[in-house]
């Protein structure tokens, strides 16, 4: 079943109508039997009663007893027998189909159902001796006889009262049971309200502007896991939407301006020509060219991450590094920059070449454009429980500890103006794409001496 | 008329001053916010452009703090920034026009054309004096069917001139509007300008516009001025 309200409503239903209806069964039950013991326990007395009028007198058995045996009088059907079988006492209306003889040995009590002119009834059938006066004259004294007394109630009345009992019973059932499904019913809708609120909240985030719902009110604790959750996932959303946007932005930037810049100078070329003015824009536009070419070509090596699984081998850092550093030493020296390594033996990754040589150099080139004339480049190999960890570390420069946190970004640049066009920003960004490519873990930080460094950790497999 | 253009990139800076310096404008480039305020302040240029990621400081901080100090130049945004936002941002943020780059620059020429005119409360395209019109959509000057060819800068003279017609305009103003600050302006070359104006008017027999104002400026003679509906 789909429906959550109702699954609820269904469930609380039956349990209700089995509970009541059990409960109603064993009340019915209950009362009848309670009933029916008072109208025994009251036969067993009246049979009592009339056994106390059951006398011997000179030998005799008599009932003593003078008015009307009928059974408006007595409000009962009584019969009184000796050991022969001959009645003592019978009420008019005696049922003939009763009149058995009776085996009168030692006292009993014994109920029974019986029914009389097709009617229900109760019968207690007593066995006992006749009582003796005890003034009786010796010369009639004889044992006390054994009398059989029986008394027969019809039971209608009770039986009626039973069914009364079990109406009501099933009426208040009904009642409780309608009542109470009713009271679910709106309880559930209730209690499920919460959910609609978060339905329409969820319905109300725009794709455009992803924000955490406010929840007002705030849900019960019982949702209150879910709609955390749900403004997690939206947070986690909105910061990938605000990267999309943000290196969007920075592409847009990046790819437009010398587009424009190309537009710009062959319109201008070709509506006033100008034999001079037409060279300098065609190397201008050669150079544009390559600057976009540049761009693009940055942005499919950050796209493919550039490893090959089957070219994957240890690399011995120390090489690589000293290879670049060897590269850029001449740079470096123009900018006055001091560069220096170090390195523990046989510290290496496992890698494609080609990866961990790109990273090296586009962390040594990074370095070298960013870091202040005078200032030093240092790179250190370590290893530590397991871990070969390159750090490399330039300054002073001109960041923010704020801004490491942008490092990776695409298209990021200390110069927000991104006016400097021999970087396009995404050296950074290539290194952090095909370190994660090769299972290093990355670190940037701007320390408080306004150095930049950045931690790349490879654990041996 | 004298521009202002505040671009980050180089070469989007040169050949943008280099054709609106062909189109007869006067033009000054920098390549920075703060630059630009400095000039957008220290000139009452006729039209700004301005970029949005500028370096020091950004292009929405410089038009702020222009209009908050009351600058009254029209200003035109160019920016690779294309989404909505950015430029209800723009526009919001004090600027009269928004352009995306990539952008033609014919269609730059038209805002410019049209952002100088409305700053100075025209609609039309053209203005007729005495039978000389001036068409700002083409950036000619024509006597009775006749173009009269100009130099740039004294194109750009009789322009301002007409466009400010009945107005006295001081040697220093056609200075300011009429050339860059990176050109050496000589004592007489407003003087110069001015008769070279009147040789070619002369020489197409039109009427002589221009009357001196002793110790004053230049003035456009208004009898029978009037402006003739967009072309």
């Amino acid at each position: 079943m789909k429906s959550i309200s109702r699954t609820l409503l269904t469930l609380i239903a039956v349990g209700l109508i089995v509970t009541v209806s059990l409960a109603g069964i064993a009340t019915y039950l209950s009362a009848a039997r309670s009933l029916r013991d008072q109208l025994d326990e009251h036969l067993v007395e009246r049979a009592e009663t009339f056994a106390e009028l059951v006398v011997q007198e000179r030998g005799h058995v008599q009932f003593d007893f003078d008015g009307d045996l009928d059974e408006d009088t007595i409000g009962a059907l009584l019969d009184v027998v000796d050991v022969t079988g001959d009645f003592v006492a019978r009420s008019p209306a005696w049922p003939e189909t009763m009149g058995t003889r009776p085996v009168l040995v030692g006292s009993s009590t014994r109920l029974s159902s019986v029914t009389v002119d097709g009617e229900p009834a109760r019968m207690v059938t007593m066995t006992h001796e006749a009582s003796i006066d005890p003034d009786e004259p010796q010369v009639w004294a004889a044992p006390p006889a054994m009398v059989q007394t029986r008394v027969i109630v019809r039971t209608a009345s009770v039986d009626e009262t039973i069914a009364s009992v079990g109406q009501s019973l099933l009426l208040g059932g009904v009642i409780a049971v309608v009542g109470s499904l009713l009271c679910v019913w709106f309880g559930v809708r209730r209690g499920l309200t919460p959910l609609s609120r978060v339905r329409d909240g969820l319905a109300s985030v725009d794709a455009q502007r992803i924000e955490p719902i406010e929840w007002s009110p705030e849900p019960p604790i019982e949702l209150r896991p879910i709609t955390a959750a749900v403004n997690d996932v939206l947070r986690r959303l909105k910061h990938a939407m605000e990267r999309e946007r943000r290196f969007t932005d920075a592409a847009a930037h990046e790819l437009r301006t010398p587009i424009a810049e190309l537009r710009s100078l062959t319109d201008v070329a070709s509506k006033w020509p100008d034999g001079e003015r037409q060279r300098a824009a065609i190397a201008e536009a050669q150079s544009i060219a390559k600057e976009m070419e540049a761009i693009v070509e940055c942005l499919l090596d950050a796209a493919r991450g550039q490893t090959n699984e089957e070219s994957v081998e240890p690399v011995a850092l120390g090489l690589v590094v000293e290879k670049e550093l060897s590269r850029a030493s001449a740079r470096a020296e123009a900018r006055g920059l001091s560069l220096g390594m170090s390195c523990v033996n046989g510290a290496s990754w496992t890698a494609p070449l080609a990866a961990v040589e790109r990273i090296v150099r586009n962390l040594v080139d990074n370095s070298i454009e960013y870091t202040c004339p005078g200032g030093s480049i240092e790179v250190d190999i370590t290893e530590q429980r397991g871990r070969t960890t390159m750090r490399i570390q330039n300054g002073p420069v001109s960041l923010s500890p704020e801004d490491a946190a942008s490092a990776f970004e695409p298209f990021w640049r200390s110069d927000k103006s991104r006016e400097s066009r021999s970087h396009v920003g995404m050296g950074l960004t290539i290194v952090d794409t095909l370190a994660r490519s090769i299972g290093v873990e990355r670190e940037v930080e701007v320390t408080p001496e306004q150095a930049f460094r950045v931690t790349l950790m490879q654990s041996r497999h | 008329m004298r521009i202002l253009i505040v671009e980050d990139s180089q070469r989007l800076r040169d050949s943008l001053s280099d054709g609106l310096r062909s189109a007869g404008y006067a033009v000054d480039a920098v390549g920075d916010g703060r630059q630009g305020l400095i000039y957008a302040r220290a000139t009452d240029y006729d039209l700004i452009i301005l970029d949005m990621m500028l370096p020091v400081m950004d292009g929405l901080t410089v038009l702020n703090e222009y209009r908050s100090a009351h600058g009254q130049s029209p200003v035109l945004i160019l920016s690779a920034r294309d989404r909505v936002e950015h430029r209800v941002e723009g526009l919001r943020g004090g600027a009269d026009d928004y352009l995306v780059k990539p952008f033609d620059f014919d269609e730059l020429l038209a805002r410019v054309e049209a952002l100088c005119r409305r700053a100075k409360g025209r609609e039309a395209n053209t203005i007729e004096i005495r039978g000389v019109t001036l068409d700002l959509a083409s950036q000619t000057i024509r006597y009775e069917d006749e173009e009269l060819v100009l130099a740039p800068r004294e194109f750009s003279m009789l322009r301002y001139l007409m466009i400010n017609a009945g107005r006295t305009i001081s040697r220093m103003e056609l200075e300011e509007h009429v050339y860059d600050s990176n050109r050496q302006v000589w004592s007489n070359a407003v003087d110069s300008s001015i008769a070279a104006i009147r040789r070619v008017l002369r020489e197409a027999r039109a009427p002589n516009l221009i009357r001196t104002r002793r110790g004053m400026g230049y003035q456009i003679d208004t009898e029978q001025l009037k402006e003739s509906a967009p072309r």
